[in-house]
């Protein structure tokens, strides 16, 4: 299996206002390669999202290197990264950060198709957005994003990225606003394109049941460090560490 | 807890829409709720039912130019503040209704610093008291560090944001707090810390909570009832004991059994069939009927009445499985869950 991403000793430290200096991730390696998904776990405020934008080039990080199929991100001339970021896809942990507010979803749409020059009628937007369960699309082309309820906000986002023909997604927390139903019709929707476009994915969740249904590979982060990493498998049933085991233990049931 | 006092909160059949360039939004169809003080209440439904409309109804937030109220009351410990401006909430000092929002990033201030957020919030409500101290003890509250009062929202993990939306929510001790997926961006750590800590605040202070969240496992053990909102309509309430043990409504059946279904043998995951509904149109029937797998001819017909299930009263159903009692005089205290 080739690697599409690989992150090699990895670090960066923030200076918060107010002065604290936070190393958010602190010498991380991790691959992700052709067509695998691994799923990113950790508490709150463990490096998960910060990781996640140093691998999409958002953050460049103090030290270390982020290759995408071999290639240094951070040699690349503007164009070749301009090309190498569409095919990596984020969907965003707050989607109407990412969500340009003056634009009504078919032009927000109409711009994601553009990028690979697919953009051809209004069908194939109507199409994306029933994809992600919005349906009738025709009812949505003309909202603006904040005309939108959270979940359908946060599948937009999932639409726009699909969009994009990406062959690898870096999705933080992409389904932590959607009902169980939503969820079930979304993840089954990237579970169908996994099989047949082939495509990676960097899936940050606090979801473990996402992870167990969706990953072959799992991390496990802790102050800004990789501390358990295997397939999921093995991780999500035969924890090491303590951190995991607490991180798998306090997933309410239903009490009735 | 007295049932004599009004209820914090109280919607009496309240219809919201929205205007849109492509037409009319009906999000909220005649909805009723009650929270009385102390209480914990879920709100339950699937994406676009419109829980988050109702949320920012009670607090007058939602657009003014793009949205009215075009029938029913919202009641706030009593009072009337259905048809209040802008301006006249935001002059209403010392709210006894907090709320922390789904998506904390268009909430909080983004030019202001987070002690700064938690501070003002502190203000408003109780000027005289020692500012600073107090928004110290609100972060270690939502387990933030001290040193997070000097940083500014962009610093912040999507989970640290929302605990500091929580802690501006706090500040001004309300008696009612509408969370709206206040742990969505939570690991389960941090999340079971946030719901005790909910928990411990309705039980020393007495704070009532309207929960909205997609997550059953926290409605059925932290509240205890709950509300299933479908289309802007409320199909199904009661007991959560007696909601979760037996659910009346199908699609209150369908969207348990979509929680608890892990996949199926194809390796797929339960979804409820059939698409939510068009609020463009104001159907006469059931919303949820042209979804239903028990719809009958009666259910495109018209909107059944309130049918009180089960032994204990205190549960009940607008479906037409459960035709309605005659006496309606009987189940009206039911309408609004008192
Ligand atoms: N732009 C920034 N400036 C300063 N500090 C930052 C910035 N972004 C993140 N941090 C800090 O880095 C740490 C890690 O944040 P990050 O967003 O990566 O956590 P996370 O694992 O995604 O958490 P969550 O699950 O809550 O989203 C936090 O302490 C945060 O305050
Ligand atoms: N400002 C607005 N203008 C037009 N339509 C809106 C607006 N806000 C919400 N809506 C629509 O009203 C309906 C209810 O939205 P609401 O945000 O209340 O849903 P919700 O139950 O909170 O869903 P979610 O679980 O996805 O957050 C949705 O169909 C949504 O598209
Ligand atoms: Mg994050
Ligand atoms: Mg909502």
């Amino acid at each position: 299996m080739a690697t599409l991403l690989a992150l090699q000793g990895v670090t960066h430290t923030f200076r918060r206002s107010g002065g604290a200096l936070v190393t958010a991730v602190r010498d991380v390696s991790l691959e992700v390669g052709e067509s695998e998904t691994v799923a990113l776990v950790g508490e709150s405020g463990s490096g998960k999202s910060t990781l996640g934008r140093i691998a999409l080039g958002l953050i460049r990080p103090d030290a270390g290197r982020v290759l995408i199929a071999g290639k240094n991100l951070h040699d690349m001339a503007n164009r070749e990264l301009r090309r190498e970021r569409i095919a990596f896809q984020p969907i965003f942990q707050d989607a109407t950060a990412s969500l340009n507010p003056r634009r009504t979803v078919r032009d927000l749409l109409r711009q994601a198709l553009r990028q690979r020059g697919a953009d051809r009628n209004e069908h194939m937007r109507i199409e994306l957005l029933e994809s992600v369960g919005l349906r009738p699309g025709s009812l949505y082309l003309e909202r603006y994003p904040h005309e939108l309820s959270g979940g359908q906000r946060q599948r937009l986002a999932i639409a726009r990225a699909l969009a994009m023909k990406p062959r690898l997604i870096i999705a933080d927390e992409p389904l932590s606003g959607a009902d169980v139903s939503m969820r079930g019709q979304v993840l089954n929707l990237l579970l169908d394109i996994k099989k047949e476009r082939g495509l990676a994915y960097l899936m940050i969740t606090h979801d473990i049941s996402i992870a167990r249904a969706f990953a072959d590979r799992v991390a496990v982060m802790k102050e800004g460090q990789i501390v358990e990493e295997g397939p999921a498998g093995v991780v999500l049933s035969k924890p090491r560490e303590d951190y995991t085991k607490r991180l798998l233990a306090a997933v309410p049931q239903l009490a009735y | 807890m007295s049932r004599e006092a009004p209820p914090i909160l109280r919607l009496q059949d309240v219809s919201l829409t929205f205007r849109t360039r492509a037409g009319a939004v009906r999000a909220l169809n005649g909805a009723s709720l009650a929270v009385h003080e102390g209480e914990a209440i879920g709100l339950v439904g699937e994406s676009g039912s419109g829980k988050s409309t109702l949320a920012r109804a009670v607090l007058g937030l939602n657009p003014e130019r793009s949205s009215r109220i075009e029938a029913g009351r919202i009641l706030i410990a009593g009072r009337d503040v259905t048809r209040l401006s802008q301006a006249e909430w935001e002059g209403a000092r010392g709210h006894p209704v907090a709320m922390v929002f789904q998506d904390p990033l268009s909430f909080l201030n983004p030019i202001m610093r987070i002690g700064r957020q938690i501070a003002e919030s502190i203000e408003r409500h109780a000027p005289d008291r020692r500012v600073e101290e107090r928004v110290g003890e609100l972060l270690a509250l939502v387990k933030l560090p001290p040193s997070l009062a000097r940083a500014y929202p962009h610093e912040l993990s999507g989970g640290m944001r929302q605990r500091a939306l929580l802690a501006v929510a706090l500040a001004c001790e309300p008696r009612l707090l509408i969370a709206d997926e206040p742990t969505t961006a939570l690991d389960v750590t941090t999340q079971a810390e946030i719901l005790a800590l909910l928990r411990d605040l309705r039980e020393q202070l007495g704070m009532a909570m309207l929960l909205i969240t997609h997550d059953l496992g926290i409605v059925s053990s932290a509240c205890e009832r709950l509300y299933v909102i479908y289309a802007g309509r409320v199909l199904e309430w009661g007991r959560s004991q007696d909601v979760f043990g037996a659910p009346a409504h199908p699609y209150t059946v369908g969207l348990f059994q979509a929680a608890r279904a892990d996949r199926d043998a194809q390796g797929r995951f339960a979804t409820i069939g059939g698409e939510p509904p068009d609020l463009g149109e104001t159907a006469k029937g059931c919303p949820f009927a042209p979804r239903c797998p028990s719809a009958m001819a009666e259910c495109i017909q018209s909107m059944p009445g309130v049918t009180v299930v089960g032994e204990a009263g205190s549960h009940a159903v607008r479906c037409w499985l459960y035709p309605p009692a005659q006496d309606a005089a009987a189940t009206a205290g039911h309408v609004f869950g008192s």
